[in-house]
């Protein structure tokens, strides 16, 4: 199995994907993406962080909702993991106890 | 309404390479993007945008796998893996296959930018397929004549008469003529300031930088420069509204300034005059009666013309005949009719004399053609054959590989793959050597060829073209290799099958027929240059502005230098070598029939001068001012045209028709001139009359220096007297030998760049043979070691290991020497001087051909056969 660590893309994506709850595909994700932090990243970009992470064992997916503007095409639905959770909480808490760990003299822009 | 749809090839790419899990859905969120885009988006746009698209899915992560692997992966990094690893254990081989290649391309795509260029010439113009240029022909039982310029009046009866003429326009120039410019302290002698007429820029395409294209040469005071000329006199200032001086004389005004002209332009110039002002000039402004525009007896203007399109030029040129007839044609001298010649012609079809610059040369085009198509031949000759000897040191490989269970496909499919790759580092290096090589062509050639953005195309085809011819020379080998059974033995698959030999003949008949080529064309130069002229060039100074010595600056400048030691001579008149004028003779009483002569305007002195032989009769009198008038001097090539002997001619009468006028000058032969070739030796010697003018004013002033003594301070000194006799006029001068040697330079060049490709093409084929032979001799080295422990003599292998070569390369003689003779004498026809054809040129090319063979493979096989049995026959 591949490595867990979770890139800054990647990690982005997957807190996408649990935004969207029940309607997370490549287009979707792209919009949100776009929505939340501003930037468009490429679409074959989307998909490939989607497959990576499925094979990371913390996305699953099923296909679903072919439309008419998508030419009688199904979505791939995705939706995270118990992993993924994990994973997406494992971070959150490594970042707070690094974010605990600085000195508050940081902040108050003090110099030595 | 149904949604558009991308292509479906599109949709069938994305299919073929993408994993059928993604495939589906990836699709479609890429098709919801395209409907979304088509409201505001051209389909072609929303396509190439889907494609794009598609595109960026092709990574390792959305392709399609087979057994775990994806099959692009599979198929190219073990291919490539292996062909990498071919090219280090066997560098020799890739070294010669690679360069080989590359060289042989690169020198085709020069070639091709060179044969594009020259077919490019003035498709510039949009307006050029409807432009066309009126030139005449001269048909008479004695002589025949074809000419780029015509009278100038031609243009009124052209607008009057003639319909389908949209609109006329003329160049006028004057080869012989040095106008000066100056504009406040810079001065200088132009050599290409052009007269011309408005309506040039609503036929041709000049692009103006300033000026208004419509009225910018209506003023008789006014002046057009191209930017080049414009940043000469005015450097980076605004030129328009300034004033220039015009041969010290007329102040023009600045009314336009165009781009340069482009180099594959037949007409070129610096500037742009109005004709009005030559007209002026030459009436005195009012004083004189002669007028340009009314003049049908002097040939002067190129004459351009926009037709109605869709014009049928042959019916055209019928129609003109009546103008010919009724202008040119006199009771005199007839057969004058005028033809029609398209402007895309001119540059590579037309000959003429007057052309307004030098023409190209179509035969040297296809030369050059297919010189190239030789080396792109030789080069994959050598591939082919390299690859085949190749590959049949592989057997073990291909063996393994059908073991494992690869079928024929995958087998021609790997060797494809490795020549493509080898195809593909040779066009690289091949770009790259162009770009290096090309200033150093252009040099050579004088050509002004780039590369760059609009002649990427060529880059592109020729790489398109030399891929195609890869792959097919690739498949070749690859075919008969995969064809091979595994349980066959080894040797049954070889090199040297009778497909490749009589490629290696093919290969060598053309060198040879190449060497050949190279020694007749060298033989031929070396003729030309070492061709006796009959006259006297060397230390020949002819000054530049000679003609604006008026009678009495050029009495001054004739004491000044009388009394300079080291200048033996000075001569007012014609200055032999330089170009040619015609007219029209008629014998006295001798039948109607007329001739046409060069004539040559000569001073006092000019025998002396050139060291000219007279041949029969005497000199002009200089100071008679009766012999003057009547007599004149004709040359030996005359007499013959006229059926005379020497002596016979002495004392005869020719009616002079200076071009057709009405009242003939009568004038008495008192001598006859050696022959002495004056103008190209790519001619006859031209039957010329030579005359004396009654006044030399006007004439060209050359001087012959002593070979002796300082050449530079006689120069000053003769710059000395000029600055006291002349000083408004610069002090310029050329020598005529130098001038001489200027006509040939073109075709000297030329030639010499075919020598030099075609040295190339035989590097290229011996570098081969060199490839080849080194293969055969691998696999003969057991062989070898067994005959040297049976008692071979090193020289009897050595023979045997040549022999096979040598062989074909007498076979491919065979082929060589009538193709080569038959081309050679071909070509040589051309010259009116020509070397005859030397069995000893044959004897010597065979020879070179057969000691650069040996040389290439003589190396290998004296290794081979000197090698130690004991090494070649160990066993591992």
């Amino acid at each position: 199995m591949k490595g867990t660590y979770l890139g800054e893309f990647e990690e982005l994506v997957l807190l996408t994907v649990g935004i969207l709850y029940d309607d997370a595909h490549g287009i979707s994700v792209q919009q949100e993406l776009e929505k939340q932090s501003g930037r468009k990243p490429m679409i074959s970009a989307v998909h490939k962080v989607l497959v990576r992470l499925e094979d990371k064992g913390f996305l699953t997916s099923e296909l679903g909702g072919a439309t008419t503007e998508r030419g009688g095409r199904r979505k791939r639905l995705y939706e995270m993991t118990p992993a993924g959770k994990k994973a997406l909480a494992g971070s959150r808490a490594l970042r707070n106890k690094m974010w605990d760990a600085i000195p508050a003299v940081v902040w108050e822009g003090g110099s030595i | 309404m149904k949604p558009q749809e991308p292509p479906k090839w599109m949709l069938h790419f994305f299919q073929w390479f993408c994993r059928e899990d993604l495939y589906e859905a990836v699709c479609g969120d890429l098709l919801v993007q395209y409907n979304e885009r088509a409201v505001s988006l051209s389909p072609f746009r929303n396509n190439v945008l889907f494609f794009l698209q598609v595109l960026t899915f092709f990574q390792p992560f959305a392709w399609r796998r087979l057994h775990n692997q994806s099959i692009p992966n599979l198929m190219f990094t073990n291919h490539l893996k292996v062909g990498f690893r071919l090219i280090r254990r066997n560098p020799v081989y890739a070294t010669i296959n690679i360069l080989g290649l590359a060289v042989g391309l690169s020198a085709v795509m020069l070639i091709a930018l060179f044969i594009h260029q020259e077919f490019s010439f003035d498709k510039f113009h949009s307006q050029g397929e409807d432009i066309v240029r009126f030139t005449y022909r001269l048909e008479t039982p004695t002589a025949s004549r074809e000419g780029a310029k015509l009278p100038f009046p031609m243009k009124s009866v052209l607008e009057a008469d003639y319909p389908e003429v949209r609109k006329v326009a003329r160049f006028y120039y004057w080869g012989g003529d040095t106008p000066l410019l100056s504009h406040g302290d810079h001065k200088h002698t132009e050599e290409g300031l052009y007269f011309a007429e408005n309506e040039v820029f609503q036929v041709f395409d000049f692009e103006f930088l300033a000026g208004n294209p419509n009225t910018a040469l209506k003023d008789v005071r006014s002046i057009i420069l191209t930017e080049s000329l414009a940043r000469k006199y005015f450097g980076t200032e605004d030129p328009m509204g300034k004033v220039m001086t015009y041969k010290n004389e007329d102040d023009l005004i600045v009314t336009g300034l165009i781009k340069d002209i482009p180099s594959n332009s037949h007409i070129s110039f610096d500037a742009l005059l109005p004709i009005e002002l030559q007209r002026q000039r030459w009436m005195g402004w009012g004083q004189y009666t002669y007028d340009l525009e009314k003049d049908w007896n002097w040939a002067g203007a190129w004459v351009y013309a926009l037709l109605n399109t869709n014009t049928d030029l042959a019916s055209f040129e019928k129609k003109l005949q009546s103008v010919a007839d009724e202008h040119l044609n006199t009771e005199e001298q007839g057969g004058f009719s005028i033809e029609v010649q398209s402007l895309f012609d001119i540059h590579l079809h037309s000959d003429k004399s007057a052309e307004p610059g030098a023409n190209g040369n179509l035969t040297m085009v296809y030369a050059f053609a297919i010189i190239a198509c030789l080396i792109l031949l030789i080069a994959c000759v050598n591939f082919i054959n390299l690859t085949t000897a190749q590959a049949s040191q592989r057997l073990k490989e291909i063996r393994m590989r059908k073991v494992m269970g690869a079928d024929r496909m995958h087998l021609v499919g790997q060797f494809l793959i490795e020549s493509l790759m080898l195809v593909c580092f040779s066009s690289v290096l091949a770009i790259v050597f162009s770009y290096l090589i090309l200033p150093l062509f252009n040099e050579f050639m004088g050509s002004a060829l780039t590369m760059g953005t609009q002649q990427i195309w060529i880059v592109v085809g020729v790489s398109i073209v030399m891929f195609s011819v890869a792959v097919l020379s690739g498949l070749r080998p690859s075919v008969a290799i995969a064809r091979f059974q595994v349980t066959q033995q080894i040797s049954s698959v070889r090199s040297s099958g009778i497909f490749n030999r009589l490629l290696i003949v093919g290969q060598f008949a053309i060198c040879n027929v190449l060497i050949i080529g190279i020694f007749v064309i060298e033989g031929q130069l070396d003729f030309l240059r070492g061709k006796d002229l009959g006259f006297d060039q060397d230390q020949m100074m002819v000054l530049r502005h000679g003609r604006n010595l008026s009678k009495d600056q050029f009495e001054v400048f004739q004491n000044e230098i009388s009394a300079l030691p080291n200048v033996e001579n000075l001569h007012r008149g014609y200055v032999a070598g330089t170009s040619a004028y015609t007219n029209t003779f008629k014998p006295v009483g001798e039948g109607q029939d007329t001739y046409s002569f060069g004539i040559k305007w000569i001073g006092e002195g000019f025998t002396d001068m050139f060291g000219l032989v007279m041949a029969e009769g005497r000199m002009i009198n200089a100071e008679s001012s009766a012999d003057i008038r009547q007599s004149i001097l004709i040359n030996e090539s005359a007499a013959r045209s006229l059926g005379w002997t020497n002596s016979e001619s002495i004392g005869k009468q020719l009616s002079f028709l200076p071009g057709g006028a009405s009242n003939p000058e009568e004038v008495r032969i008192v001598g006859v001139m050696a022959d002495a070739n004056f103008e190209s030796l790519y001619e006859p010697v031209l039957p010329s009359v030579f005359r004396m003018p009654q006044s030399a004013v006007g004439s060209e002033v050359s001087l012959k220096l002593s070979a002796q003594g300082d050449l530079l301070n006689t120069i000053r000194q003769v710059e000395a007297a000029w600055d006291l006799a002349i000083p408004e006029w610069p002090f310029e001068f050329s020598f005529l030998d130098q001038r001489i040697q200027e006509q040939y330079v073109k075709e000297e060049n030329l030639a010499g760049a075919i020598r030099y490709f075609a040295m190339l093409a035989i590097l290229i084929a011996c570098a081969g043979l060199f490839g080849l032979s080194m293969f055969t001799i691998q696999q003969k080295t057991k062989e070898i070691g067994v005959r040297k422990v049976l008692g071979a003599t090193v020289r009897s292998i050595f023979v045997l290991l040549s022999g096979r070569f040598m062989r074909l390369i007498v076979i491919s003689l065979l082929f060589a020497i009538p193709m080569g003779k038959y081309l050679s004498s071909n070509w040589l026809d051309e010259f009116a001087y020509r070397i005859q054809l030397d069995v000893m040129v044959f004897v010597w090319s065979g020879l070179i051909s057969t000691l650069m063979v040996l040389v290439a493979i003589g190396a290998q096989s004296i290794k081979a056969a000197i090698a130690d049995p004991v090494h070649t026959l160990r066993y591992e």
